[in-house]
């Protein structure tokens, strides 16, 4: 099962990545080739409502993505579901997220 | 010479002969009956074509056939015994010159081949033979005749010559086709002769050119004087020929290429295929000129039939000829430019097919060889296609060694990763046989070959145990490399006697110092007083251990998790505390257990987790790992493992003997 990812601007420094399906070994590099194009923009907002699953490397992409987001503006995550909410939680993740 | 009689001594031989004079015999009967031209001599003779092919395929055993045939004929025709015995000699080399000549004349380099209409030079050849034949025979012929008194040589002479080379022609072409399609194979001499015999033995060759010379000077001669010939003149020639034929047999043959070794996949080859397509062609437009000139001849009905088959015969010779150059032309530029260049590309691909192409040797030769095919056209295209992928080919072949000899250096560099790290977690259970106040348990399975998870337990001092639980996100070498560093920072840290929160406070800023890469690690630790049972421990954001108190269940360790290592810099840990007794189980593994993955996309879950230990009791730490593993791989079935499974079980036996004792 393979991510897929849908990008919508809201002007031109912000956008939204809506992910749906599995965040884990396979697909996490392709999450992190699209932050790394996200040149210039102060919001970087993420769907999480559909995303099933995260695993230990999409976390490190999550935390690259907070680590670059924290340089030049924020990033905040929505529609984030029970388990994933749990992810962040046991790993303590939640305290460094910005989670609506 | 010792062929013409061996034919007696071979059953194929005979047989063959017997089938010629059946065959003779038969086609010329009904003709012999139907359309007599000169009374008791001779008639349209489709049977003329007969000699000289079955000669040419069958040899020696088709001439004897064929003589005796027509002595059968002449006999139950009523012919005199002079006709007779000279029809028989005649006959008989009407059929041996045209195979004495196939295997002794070469056209320019071609060698001598086994009989065939498959190129230019065969046809060429072929075509040389029937008219030398023809010429013999017609000039024997004539000369027999004017010795018997039956004709003059000038009236019978074209007729004869164009009756026996017409034929021939029209109708040899589709009956050798015929016997090379359904494979008959052609007599080919054996007889071996020296270089020298060779050369002398090309004098013998004599007797065709004196015959030949004697029939067109004697036909010219008459044809200008309007006269028959002195008897006598005549009676001289035809013994200087009877001579001459006698002496022929003894020239010898030259030596016959061996059949080619048949090509793979090639039954007809093109360049037969367009030659005998283009001939059997030219025959219909042949007897097609045939037909419509015997139409014209029968509405003039003026001639004599003498003179009209004498003129049809002429045109249709004549006719034969232009056809004839001009087929031969178009199939030499045919040959010349297609059937040849597809033919040496056959066989180049083919030999390329062949060869091995793990070493280069003959391959230049070959890719050369290609560049030579002529271009401009759509072979030469296919030439330079052709080469230019063997060419690649090569190249693959050599990036494909290469390329193979990385991946099993890495493979073999992997492996030795996969052991350094396997012998850099505890490996040897039991792992402190002196200690009775605990049992501990602990394994790895990475999903890769080197994994990001890691377990640790040591001995700080005589009283602490520490036990470590750990996973770098990601996997591979990348996860792997990180793990080695934060496993020896923590133990580095631990040693020095910290607490567990300042050990992960110092690790996590060590870690955050060059992480480039963004990797972190979830890790949870804890240390062991093992006088007290006190038991401090710190988690960064792993998953929660289970613990078991003695002669409880298993629940869930669950505490304020603090960042993952290596995520942010400058994060404090808590550590919490707790008193272990004996009987209590701690259990601690990586997220691969929870989020063991089936082939239905269902995990494993802390809920399925928690059910089974509690299934389990009173397992030891050994037998409880094992089968918790027992438990995930039935429930994984077939699908890939994902991440690394890796698992830490503690027991505590008897922490207060010990501290008894050591009051003592």
């Amino acid at each position: 099962m393979a991510l897929t990812i849908n990008r919508s601007w809201a002007g031109e420094k912000e956008v939204t990545l809506i992910l749906e399906g599995r965040l884990d070994t396979t697909t996490a590099p392709q999450l992190e080739k699209e932050i790394q194009e996200l040149d210039g923009i102060t919001c970087l907002k993420m769907d999480f409502e559909k995303l099933d699953y995260l695993s230990s490397a999409g976390l490190r992409v999550l935390l690259l993505a907070q680590k670059k987001m924290n340089r030049c503006g924020e990033m905040i995550l929505n529609h984030v579901n029970e388990t994933i909410m749990e992810v962040f939680d046991v790993t303590g993740f939640i305290d460094i997220l910005t989670i609506e | 010479m010792k062929e013409i009689f061996s034919v007696f001594r071979s059953k194929r031989a005979l047989g063959r002969m017997i089938l010629s004079a059946a065959l003779f015999f038969v086609v010329a009967l009904p003709f012999k009956s139907l359309f007599t031209l000169l009374p008791g001599v001779t008639e349209i003779r489709p049977a003329n074509m007969i000699p000289p092919i079955l000669g040419l395929y069958f040899g020696p055993a088709a001439a004897w056939g064929i003589s005796l045939g027509n002595l059968v004929s002449d006999i139950t025709a009523g012919s005199g015994a002079f006709v007779c015995a000279s029809g028989f000699v005649t006959n008989f080399f009407y059929a041996y010159i045209p195979y004495k000549l196939w295997y002794t004349i070469k056209i320019g380099k071609q060698p001598i081949r086994p009989v065939q209409l498959s190129s230019v030079i065969d046809i060429v050849k072929y075509i040389l033979i029937i008219f030398v034949d023809s010429l013999v025979t017609t000039t024997v012929l004539s000369l027999i005749f004017e010795v018997a008194g039956f004709q003059a040589m000038a009236s019978s002479f074209p007729l004869l010559f164009f009756n026996n080379f017409d034929f021939a022609i029209i109708l040899g072409i589709p009956v050798l086709s015929l016997l090379e399609k359904y494979r008959v194979q052609p007599q080919i001499p054996t007889q071996v002769v020296t270089e020298a015999k060779m050369e002398y033995g090309k004098w013998l060759d004599m007797p065709l050119y004196v015959i030949s010379l004697i029939g067109v000077v004697y036909l010219t001669y008459s044809y200008m004087n309007q006269m028959q010939l002195d008897q006598m003149l005549a009676f001289v020639f035809l013994c200087v020929s009877f001579v001459g034929l006698l002496l022929y047999p003894f020239r010898p043959f030259a030596k016959v290429q061996e059949q080619e070794e048949q090509k793979e996949r090639v039954r007809i080859s093109i360049k037969t295929k367009v030659t005998i397509g283009f001939l059997l062609l030219s025959v219909v437009f042949l007897l097609l000129i045939g037909v419509v000139t015997l139409n014209t001849l029968s509405i003039n009905g003026t001639w004599t039939r003498l003179e009209a088959w004498n003129y049809l015969y002429v045109v249709v010779g004549i006719t034969i000829n232009i056809v004839y150059a001009v087929a031969i032309g178009f199939l030499w530029y045919v040959e010349k430019n297609i059937t040849v260049p597809i033919e040496r590309l056959s066989n180049l691909t083919q030999i390329y097919a062949k060869q091995e192409h793990d070493h280069h040797e003959g391959h230049q030769e070959l890719i050369q060889r290609c560049g030579q095919v002529p271009q401009g056209d759509e072979i030469g295209a296919l030439a330079q296609s052709f080469r230019k992928m063997m060419e690649d080919l090569d190249d693959y072949m050599v990036n494909l060694a290469t390329i193979t000899a990385d991946k099993e250096r890495i493979a073999t560099e992997l492996n030795v990763a996969t052991q350094i790290q396997a012998s850099m977690m505890p490996c040897i259970f039991p792992a402190f046989p002196e200690r009775s106040e605990f049992d501990i348990y602990a394994t790895m399975m990475p999903a890769k070959e080197v994994g990001g998870d890691f377990y640790d337990f040591f001995l700080i001092d005589d009283k602490h145990l520490a036990v470590v639980m750990a996973d770098v996100s990601g996997k591979g070498v990348p996860a792997a490399l990180f793990m080695v560093i934060a496993k020896t920072l923590i133990k580095n840290q631990a040693q020095l006697g910290h607490t567990p929160a300042e050990i992960f406070t110092t690790v996590n800023m060590q870690l955050c110092e060059n992480n480039d890469a963004g990797l972190f690690v979830t890790s949870w630790m804890g240390i062991l007083d093992i006088e007290t049972g006190k038991f401090t421990y710190v988690n960064a954001g792993h998953n929660p251990p289970l613990l078991k108190k003695s002669g409880g269940q298993y629940e869930y360790l669950r505490c304020k998790a603090g960042f993952v290592l290596a995520g942010m810099e400058g994060i404090r840990y808590r550590q919490f505390e707790m008193t272990l007794q004996e009987g209590d189980m701690l259990y601690l593994y990586t997220d691969g257990v929870t989020e063991a993955t089936n082939a239905e996309n269902q995990l494993y879950s802390e809920e399925r987790l928690l059910e089974f230990v509690n299934q389990h009791t009173q397992d030891d730490p050994q037998s409880l790992l094992t089968n918790i593993k027992q438990d995930i791989d039935s429930f994984v079935g077939d699908a890939p493992q994902f991440d690394d499974i890796t698992m830490l079980c503690l027991k505590i036996k008897s922490p207060n003997n010990t501290q008894g004792s050591a009051e003592q």
